[in-house]
């Protein structure tokens, strides 16, 4: 009983939060310089001069900016994400086309960096400074510090010019045909390598940290398995502190997207968000912004749950 | 034999600053069913002693010698069967070893006679000699941990059979062996039972995993039992409060919780340390009351390691006083309190608060515990001894056993009793009954 209404509390303060998302992005793209009229003028200099301000009017960019926002928000409810100017095409059929491809990219480098850190940060908690620790984390340090445009790059002339394991090239197959499947496993490594390694010196710190408690001690005392006294008792306290991480390095998978999918040419929403930048195209930067905040926020909001689930204490608090 | 003897014990703890002696040279026994207290202030070892029954002292610290052996028949001829490649037969060997060829070994490698018969006494004692008067013997080469170091047994091998006794020793017993034994033979109360309790997993989950584990249970009968025991431990109401989390149990309820755990596989020896100190007075008189009624009722040992002389008196039968890793102080638990051989013992009960005291300020021994990297010269009390002489700077005193106490015997720590001492040690002890003081005892001392 107290888990839903937990999660009922959890999922109501969702909400806010998502509205404040949605002001921040709105703000921040209308206090950057230059509009899609100016973009639109500058790439074409035979508009003539009354164009523009007829092309201001045209799509209400003189309003005030908080009609400007409520007629965006009321897009928003409606489905409607608001026109694409320098193409046909609307900002909501582009970000559903786009949407899939991405998620389906940050879910696997997300799957990915758990599998690798948590057994990871297993093992290092429990061979703390025997050679197996400073393996890993000389691991975890490589993977935090190499840029992963590098690392992309790295990977694909490896894996898939030199050995030829892996396409190159989107084979157009679908999204979750296996030829697709199979050209993901580049840029999803990629893009979970940092995420994996700062989980894993988490795991490792907090999993460190419970194995020195004495319900640790308490339960080897009672002639537990070592396997079980890890992995029922300490793991599951460990991953507390884990889960904090793992949402908000959502975070980071979306804007490392960005990067990756413009190396391996994914067709994600981070290479539109780049031609949206350029273009000023603001609908779509802006639905763009307000759908990764979205996601982190959901992320969050999973973490909150998963915490619950994790930690009887967290339930009672509410 | 009794159920657990431990000969000799030594733990120490690598640490950056030094090497801490934690636990020196510790030898006693608790008999089945017995009550045993082990007293002293923070820091003597008493913690560490109760870790090492259990094998589970860990890194930096790590049990440098000495030998734990837990002898209880059905056990053992379970380990057994499961081990039969581990197994030595004394009589055996005592045919077929060349005896006098093994002392000759022990003598080369400067081993002393106290090291081979843990008897203080026999210090200076000649081998050979040893051997003559019947005091030395091949089970002691065993029991003291030589006879793998000469080769005449395997290093593994870890249960001795020697005609009708035979016994675990647990300080070579491999792992899953020792595992056996924790929890179903030997259970432990921790200090505190907040901590001691995984904040994550259901109190009767956790009295579940271990019936599960050592008494092949399934689900609903462990279940059964893990509520059968919560109701003894008296929490009301135990069949819901089975599937409560620790927090949800107010400190005296999980300290209950903690000792329905350590009975939940009917161990024969349980080691409870400090099991009221972080509970309130009513709590902890309620504690003892029941860990006394449940020990009683199941026949357990006990291993009770307190600061608290008064916690003692009402619970022990024997009661081990350590200072800094050693033993001062030996002694049944009537005779302790009317004639406390030891200064330090003194120094610990003139500090219990009474009721009717008229005493503003509550009595302390000076000083406090040394530091165990660099223990003091000779008597390591000596800096806080308010009867320190000169000699007490260098000789270290030995175990003196007092065979004319009728009920079991005693012994103390203290150069007094080796005669070493020129003014002796002055106290006086008063028995107060009803609050009429009647003066008891007196060991005023003089030469």
């Amino acid at each position: 009983m107290s888990l839903q209404k937990y999660i009922l509390r959890r999922v109501l303060t969702s909400i806010p939060v998502l509205f404040g998302v949605s002001v921040v992005t709105f703000g921040i793209m209308h206090a950057a310089p230059g509009d899609v009229v100016s973009q639109m003028v500058a790439a074409n200099p035979n508009v003539p001069p009354g164009e523009s301000v007829r092309l201001r009017e045209e799509f209400g960019l003189n309003d005030p900016i908080w009609v400007q926002y409520l007629d965006w928000m009321q897009g928003i409810f409606t489905g409607d994400f608001g026109e694409v100017y320098s193409s046909s095409r609307s900002a909501d059929t582009i970000v559903m086309a786009r949407l899939p491809e991405t998620l389906l990219l940050g879910a696997f480098g997300w799957v990915f960096a758990i599998l690798i850190a948590v057994p990871g940060g297993i093992y290092a908690a429990v061979n703390k400074d025997e050679l197996g620790d400073d393996v890993s984390r000389f691991a975890a340090l490589s993977g935090i510090s190499i840029p992963n445009f590098w690392l992309g790059l790295m990977l694909m002339a490896i894996f898939a010019v030199q050995l030829d394991l892996f396409p190159t090239l989107d084979p157009q197959t679908g999204l979750l045909s296996r030829e697709m499947l199979w050209w993901l496993i580049l840029p999803g490594v990629t893009i979970g390598t940092a995420a994996s390694a700062n989980m894993m010196r988490i795991m490792r710190t907090s999993m460190a940290e419970e194995l020195n408690k004495e319900y640790v001690t308490a339960a080897r005392a009672k002639g537990l398995p070592e396997r079980t006294v890890i992995l029922k008792h300490v793991l599951r306290n460990s991953l507390i502190s884990v889960t904090t991480v793992a949402a908000f390095l959502t975070a980071s998978l979306v804007s490392g997207s960005v990067v990756v999918e413009v190396v391996f040419a994914w067709p994600g929403l981070g290479r539109e968000l780049v031609e949206a930048i350029q273009l000023r195209e603001i609908n779509l930067l802006m639905a763009i912004t307000l759908l990764t905040g979205a996601v982190v926020v959901l992320a969050n909001l999973l973490a909150d749950i998963v915490y619950a689930l994790l930690d009887p204490r967290i339930r009672d608090e509410y | 034999m009794a159920l657990l003897e431990i000969d000799n014990l030594t733990v120490s703890f690598y640490t950056s600053e030094g090497v801490v002696t934690a636990v020196d040279d510790l030898s006693y026994t608790i008999d089945a069913g017995e009550k045993f207290g082990v007293v002293g202030e923070s820091g003597a070892g008493k913690s560490v002693t109760a870790l090492s029954l259990l094998r589970l002292i860990e890194s930096p610290g790590e049990i440098e010698s000495g030998s734990i052996r837990f002898c209880d028949p059905d056990t053992v001829e379970e380990l057994e069967e499961s081990y039969p490649e581990h197994v030595v037969d004394v009589g055996e060997l005592r045919r077929e070893s060349d005896f006098a060829n093994v002392i000759e070994r022990l003598e080369d490698r400067g081993v002393s006679g106290l090291d081979v018969t843990g008897n203080p006494e026999h210090e200076t004692a000649d081998l050979p000699r040893l051997r003559a008067d019947g005091e030395l013997g091949i089970r002691d080469v065993i029991d003291q941990g030589y006879a793998s170091e000469l080769g005449l047994i395997g290093e593994e091998d870890f249960i001795v059979h020697d005609g009708d006794t035979s016994y675990v020793e647990l300080l070579r017993a491999p792992e899953p062996a020792v595992r056996r034994l924790r929890g179903n033979n030997i259970a432990m109360i921790f200090q505190d039972a907040q901590t001691a309790l995984n904040p994550v997993y259901t109190v009767g989950e956790q009295i579940a995993e271990a019936i599960r584990h050592h008494l092949d249970y399934g689900d609903e009968e462990a279940k059964q039992r893990g509520i059968e025991l919560l109701d003894t431990v008296g929490i009301p109401d135990a069949e819901n409060r089975y599937t409560d989390y620790p927090h949800e149990f107010s400190g005296g309820m999980q300290q209950r919780a903690v000792i329905a755990m350590a009975l939940s596989c009917d161990p024969d020896v349980i080691i409870a340390d400090e099991p009221t100190t972080a509970l309130d007075v009513t709590t902890e008189a309620k504690i003892l009351e029941l860990l006394e009624e449940l020990t009683d009722e199941f026949d357990t040992a006990v291993q009770l390691i307190t600061h608290d002389l008064g916690v003692v008196a009402e619970l022990c039968d024997r009661v081990m006083v350590m200072y800094a890793g050693q033993p001062v102080e030996k002694s049944p638990v009537e005779e302790l309190y009317y004639d406390p051989k030891h200064p330090y013992t003194v120094g610990l009960m003139s500090s219990i608060p009474r009721i009717g005291d008229d005493r503003d300020r509550l009595q302390t021994i000076p000083g406090t515990m040394p530091d165990l990297i660099e223990t003091p010269s000779g008597c390591s009390f000596h800096p806080r001894c308010p009867y320190a002489e000169e000699i007490c700077k260098q000789k270290e005193p030995r175990l003196v056993e007092f065979d004319d106490v009728e009920s079991g015997t005693r012994s103390a720590k203290c150069l007094e009793y080796t005669g070493d001492l020129e003014d002796g040690i002055g106290y006086t002890v008063t028995v107060e009954d009803d609050h009429t003081p009647t003066e008891y005892v007196s060991s005023e001392h003089h030469e």
